[in-house]
């Protein structure tokens, strides 16, 4: 037996091989027992090689799982950047824009609807709106004359033109909160709630933040404007109010009398004075009744 | 196997880093190692099987036999490491089957003698061991229980006797036993192997 394996294991010397192969040849029962033998490793060979390519399928078919899971996870993974980057760097649509507003009143000055009525052009979105409580409210309260004029809050400077400035700015300051035909709110509800507790610097800070996360945005840029208004900063107000031009008529008409207001906030006496006169003269304008009061005001 | 290493077991030839290695773990006919050799050698196979314009499942078949001569190549010290890569070799081998598989589809009109000057002895050998290993085969089927047992999980299956008698695979009791039971069993089997080549000849 030993021999068989030195002699299948090519162990044997040749001198060994050689007299190994001769007594092979003269014994048919060692011929027999080669062949049982080489057989044997054979069939050990085969069990192997056969045990080997099941683990082999077996393998493969773990690969191929591996890489579909891979695939699934990088796509995963891909989804998930690109829904943080759309979250973060690009930016929702506002939840509300002006158009969007809850607060569909019909603008402008609302104490004014016999006069609207007649000679505002509406809108079509306009055509079904219905005018809130507090509009009809303060309509009937004020039919043929003006609220009284705001206390304009913040005034930055010292000295006589200052206080003259703030003096006819205390006549003329209508700046109510929230604007006719806004109601801001999704992404702008903290900023909208400090406004209307009047914390004017918090609610700029606010907005700054969003600032950075939202692109150009007409209801950030007339809230931001807002907030500067209020903050006796007329100049950077303007900015703001000026970057929100695309805007449905009584939001239009809003900003300018804004303007007016903010011109005047900036020491621009004449050209406030020219922005309420310009309004004065639209009769169709929300804001002429105010502007008109401005006018007298300031000549 | 647990979940974290099912997605971290990547490569079967993590253990066989240098060539002595693998060629060590083909010796000893560890089956890791035959694995790594042939999820290595599979890529250039299937390559190669396309190459010669055989249907993509022979691969599977070229590798299985390719094992098979280099396995022998190795155990009867015709393959010898000598520091080179035991794969190289390897792929030459499912080369070669590769040709061969080619030609036994081909339908020519070789002479028989152009066919053997052509083929490869290794092939030719396969054959040989193929034929004696079905022989072996019947001749234990004749051989019948315990005898077949005893042969096959010592020669075959690869059992040291004293694992088959811890194991309790057969009903002998110890090493020594088993070992004189399956010396008988081969005088047998050898027996019955004369006889079966006396009739063939004949």
């Amino acid at each position: 037996m030993e021999d068989f394996d030195k002699y299948l294991s090519g162990e044997m010397s040749d001198g060994e091989r050689q007299q190994f192969e001769q007594a092979l040849a003269d014994d048919p029962v060692l011929q027999a027992e080669l062949q049982v033998r080489v057989g044997l490793r054979q069939l050990r060979l085969e069990k192997k090689v056969r045990e080997v390519s099941t683990a082999r399928m077996a393998w493969e078919r773990k690969r191929i799982w591996r890489r579909i899971l891979l695939g699934f996870a990088i796509a995963g993974l891909f989804g998930l950047a690109i829904f943080i980057w759309f979250n973060t760097g690009k930016t929702p649509p506002p939840p509300s824009n002006i158009q969007e507003t809850e607060q569909e009143t019909p603008v402008g000055d609302p104490l004014q609807p016999a006069e609207k009525e007649k000679n505002v052009p509406v809108l079509p979105e306009e055509k079904t709106r219905k005018p809130k409580r507090q509009d009809i409210a303060e309509a009937q309260q004020s039919n043929d004359q003006l609220p009284a004029p705001q206390v304009f809050p913040n005034l930055r400077g010292e000295g006589a033109a200052a206080t003259e400035i703030k003096n006819l700015l205390d006549q003329i300051w209508y700046a109510q909160y929230p604007p006719s035909g806004m109601k801001p709110t999704g992404v702008f509800a903290e900023a909208d709630a400090l406004l209307m507790e009047q914390e004017y610097e918090k609610a700029y800070a606010k907005l700054q933040r969003l600032e950075r996360k939202l692109p150009e945005n007409d209801t950030l840029n007339i809230l931001k404007g807002y907030c500067l208004m209020n903050l006796g900063e007329g100049t950077e107000a303007l900015r703001y109010f000026g970057g929100a031009e695309e805007q449905p008529l009584p939001v239009r008409q809003l900003l300018e009398w804004y303007r007016g207001q903010c011109l005047l906030l900036s020491g621009d006496k004449a050209g406030a004075l020219a922005a309420f006169k310009a309004i004065a003269g639209n009769p169709g304008h929300g804001y002429q009744r105010h502007s008109k009061n401005a006018v007298r005001i300031l000549e | 196997m647990r979940g974290s290493e099912w997605f971290t077991s990547g490569s079967p030839c993590k253990r066989f880093e240098t060539h002595e290695l693998l060629f060590e773990g083909l010796r000893k006919l560890d089956n890791a190692a035959i694995l790594c050799l042939q999820v290595r050698a599979m890529p250039l196979v299937k390559k190669t099987v396309a190459g010669y314009g055989l249907p993509a499942e022979k691969a599977d078949e070229i590798v299985n036999s390719a094992t098979l001569v280099f396995l022998q190549k190795i155990e009867s010290g015709a393959y010898q490491f000598q520091g080179h890569a035991p794969m190289t070799y390897f792929i030459e081998i499912a080369r070669r089957q590769a040709l061969m598989a080619t030609r036994s589809l081909k339908k020519t009109a070789q002479s028989l003698d152009d066919l053997l000057e052509t083929a490869d002895p290794d092939y030719a050998d396969l054959l040989l061991r193929q034929d004696a290993a079905e022989a072996v085969r019947i001749l234990l089927e004749k051989l019948g229980q315990p005898c077949a047992d005893v042969i096959r999980l010592h020669h075959i299956d690869g059992y040291s006797d004293e694992e088959v008698v811890s194991q309790g695979y057969v009903k002998y009791s110890t090493p020594d036993s088993l070992k004189m039971k399956r010396s008988d069993c081969m005088k047998k089997l050898v027996q019955l192997a004369k006889e079966w080549k006396t009739s063939i000849n004949t």
